[in-house]
């Protein structure tokens, strides 16, 4: 089981079903939420601020990112965290759970070596035990 | 009159009438020097030997017999003019010798010394004369009769041919006698209805002489044009024409055919549709220009001859067609756009070459393009304006998808995560189920939207070999259930013709909404049966699908069978997508299918899969 994983969506309903199905399968023990992009990034940076008192946090293994979302979209998001966290982090892998249709989402979210699957919603422990099988999340379970 | 002492030939054979006119030529004429023959012989002997001034001719001689002593001589001697003797009453015969070439006769006994001298000089003189004459003549004839022309003359008044030369005889084929039976007028082609030539007004010399182009005809037929110069002249006594003769067929010939092919190239050149033909010399000037461009723009070709022709440009195309116009000068040909007021051609220009192998002048054809200029942006426009909006409503599709597609998604999770067996109440239960129901089909719906929506832009969706027979079993398995529920029999006839390059996952659609619709639209009256086949082609292979179901109205719905939302039967789950993301997936991949129908007999499609 991963300790921790993080999921970026703006839709509050597909965070409380995330949280509920990663439990219900045994995916994660924690579940942390943003609503888009821009926490997400808020999360990392205060992880890493002189700051952080809690030296005891864990970051996550595994971010799960929706791609529409407002304020900071999946992708902006993404380039981001690349240039400013994924070197101090390598163990952190991203999964792409969206709605999306378009084809183009698929092609550029393959270019992204630390991008390891695309789930089209919704998010279902099948789904879950399927990504439990990937090879660069297998060694948790 | 001559200078030097004449030599008198006296031919007689009466000593005393020798000794007589010796007396006489002595006091008419002192220095001459006389020679006597006796005979006729004697004389021929001395006029080989000798050359006389005059002759004077006894015509009673031993060897000779009258006048024909007279013709021995002349004809020996033409040049000798001959002074008959003869003796008193032989005036008969003097006269007739007159007649045949004798300068004069003398009688013997009824002569003097003055009468004498006066016959020799004026006999001499004649003599001279003639032979003048003679010459002339001579030489006239053959100037005539070798003159490379055709000649002849002709009466004026009778129009009759009276001569004419070799070359003439040669020219026209008919021989001398033909032409001196013929009219002048007898050698014109189709002289009918022609005015008579005014031969009458025709000038006395070479300098004034009448001139004319006519058509005459030769014997063997042929029409030739000449150039006919007549001036008047006597023979004898009588008004007549000469006429030389040039034949100017050929001239007129090359000339009309020169005509011919200036007036061809005018023709090209003025008429050079939509565009002009323009030649430059070194200097860019303006030597020649026409087209049927100057008759559009109402200008005269003349307004641009003699002009420089980047003068007509403004900067910078006026630099541009310099440039390209010493390309030309250099050698090369040069194509280009330029732009003339608001008007845009297209330039093509090539070198001309002179024999000496340098370039003197230059083509130029210039095409007016403005139509298809504007023609051309607009279309760019046009296609640009559509790609946007392809892409802008491509975007929204996704965009709309997507926004339909989120809430739809939570509402799936909700319902797998949903735990009924907890739920008392069984209207709760009932309402649930509905819930997820209606829920599951809007999933349906939405995700046959978006497979159109994918399919439609994924033209290059993966093409794989592909086993008709292995696709069809997973499908049949797929929806065993279905198949058996219905009690449908499937029946397969796939041979040797079962590999087809195509998406696998389109074929697998396309097998399943096929043998979905066969059952979902089976007849109640008679149990249901689908046969599947193939058979090879050309290029290809050809799938007929065919049940004995309901069948479809093609009379009606032939055009909207592959059409989307069209429904032809009252059926709970028909949304009227199948077919056409079915016609959707095999075009985009390059097939056809086609269908063939009856109402409750059943219905075939025929699917063409192209290799």
């Amino acid at each position: 089981m991963i300790n921790k994983v993080l999921c970026i969506d703006d839709d509050q309903i597909t965070l409380v079903l995330c949280d509920m199905v990663i439990k219900k399968a045994g995916f994660a023990k924690e579940v942390l939420t943003a609503r888009n992009g821009k926490e997400g990034l808020a999360w990392f940076s205060a992880y890493f601020s002189k700051n952080n008192t809690n030296e005891k946090q864990e970051p996550p293994k595994l971010i799960l990112l929706d791609l529409n979302m407002p304020v900071m979209n999946g992708w902006d998001f993404l380039e981001d965290y690349l240039m400013k966290y994924s070197d101090r982090l390598p163990e952190t892998k991203v999964v792409i759970i969206s709605s999306t249709v378009n084809p183009e989402d698929f092609s550029r979210a393959n270019r992204y070596e630390i991008v390891i699957d695309f789930i089209n919603k919704p998010l279902t422990t099948e789904g879950l035990e399927d990504l439990m099988q990937h090879e660069q999340l297998v060694d948790f379970f | 009159m001559r200078q030097e002492p004449l030599h008198i030939l006296v031919i007689e054979d009466n000593p005393g009438d020798f000794v007589l006119v010796r007396e006489y030529l002595e006091e008419a004429f002192p220095k001459a020097t006389t020679h006597h023959a006796d005979t006729l012989q004697k004389g021929i002997d001395f006029l080989d030997q000798n050359d006389v001034d005059v002759i004077l001719l006894d015509l009673t001689l031993p060897d000779g017999f009258g006048i024909s002593s007279f013709h021995t001589i002349n004809s020996k001697f033409p040049k000798a003019p001959v002074i008959i003797l003869t003796g008193l009453g032989d005036t008969e015969i003097g006269l007739e010798s007159l007649k045949v070439g004798a300068q004069d006769f003398i009688v013997k006994n009824d002569s003097n010394p003055s009468v004498l001298a006066k016959s020799i000089k004026y006999g001499i003189e004649r003599s001279k004369i003639h032979e003048h004459l003679k010459k002339s003549e001579e030489q006239y004839k053959f100037l005539f009769n070798n003159n490379p022309l055709p000649i002849c003359a002709f009466d004026i008044e009778t129009r009759k041919i009276l001569m004419v030369n070799e070359a003439a005889i040669a020219h026209y084929g008919y021989n001398e006698e033909e032409f001196l039976n013929m009219s002048i007028d007898g050698l014109r082609h189709d002289v009918e209805g022609k005015e008579k030539l005014p031969f009458n007004d025709c000038g006395s010399n070479e300098l004034n002489s009448l001139q004319l182009e006519i058509q005459h005809k030769k014997k063997n037929g042929e029409i030739i044009d000449v150039e006919m110069r007549s001036h008047e002249i006597t023979i004898e006594e009588r008004r007549a024409c000469l006429s030389v003769i040039h034949d100017v067929t050929e001239r007129n010939r090359a000339k009309e055919q020169l005509r011919e092919s200036e007036q061809m190239f005018r023709t090209i050149s003025e008429n050079f549709p939509n565009g002009a033909v323009t030649i430059l010399d070194r200097d860019f000037t303006i030597l020649y220009t026409a087209g049927k461009e100057l008759h559009i723009k109402n200008v005269d070709a003349s307004y641009f001859e003699n002009t420089d022709y980047t003068s007509h440009f403004y900067s910078p195309d006026k630099e541009k067609v310099e440039t390209q116009l010493r390309r030309v000068f250099n050698g090369e040909n040069a194509v280009f756009e330029t732009k003339h007021e608001d008007l845009s051609y297209m330039i093509s220009a090539v070198p001309l070459y002179e024999t000496s192998g340098s370039i003197g002048k230059i083509l130029i054809a210039s095409q007016n393009i403005t139509e298809q200029k504007r023609n051309e942006t607009e279309k760019e426009l046009l296609i640009e304006e559509l790609t946007q909006n392809n892409s802008d409503l491509r975007q929204f599709s996704y965009i709309t998808s997507h926004n339909l597609r989120a809430p739809l998604s939570n509402l799936l999770g909700i319902i797998k995560l949903l735990d009924t067996s907890l739920i008392t109440d069984p209207m709760t239960t009932l309402l649930l189920q509905n819930f997820e129901e209606c829920t599951l089909q809007l999933n349906d719906t939405v995700n046959d939207l978006i497979n159109v929506l994918i399919i439609k832009n994924n033209v290059n969706a993966k093409k794989e070999n592909l086993d008709i027979r292995k696709t069809f079993e997973r499908v049949i398995h797929s929806v065993q259930n279905a198949i058996e529920q219905n009690n449908t029999t499937v029946n397969t006839e796939f041979d040797d013709a079962y590999e087809v390059s195509f998406n696998r996952s389109y074929l697998e659609s396309i097998l399943l909404n096929l043998v979905t619709n066969a059952v979902k639209y089976s007849s109640p009256k008679r149990p249901s049966v689908i046969k599947v086949r193939t058979e090879k082609y050309d290029e290809g292979v050809k799938l007929y699908f065919s049940d004995n179901g309901l069948g479809i109205d093609l009379q009606r719905y032939k055009d909207r069978i592959f059409g989307l939302y069209q429904r032809f039967h009252d059926h709970a789950d028909s949304k009227g997508l199948g077919l056409y993301i079915v016609s959707s997936q095999i075009r985009v991949m390059g097939g056809e299918i086609d269908v063939e129908s009856e109402v409750d007999k059943g219905t075939t499609f025929i699917i063409t899969f192209k290799n």
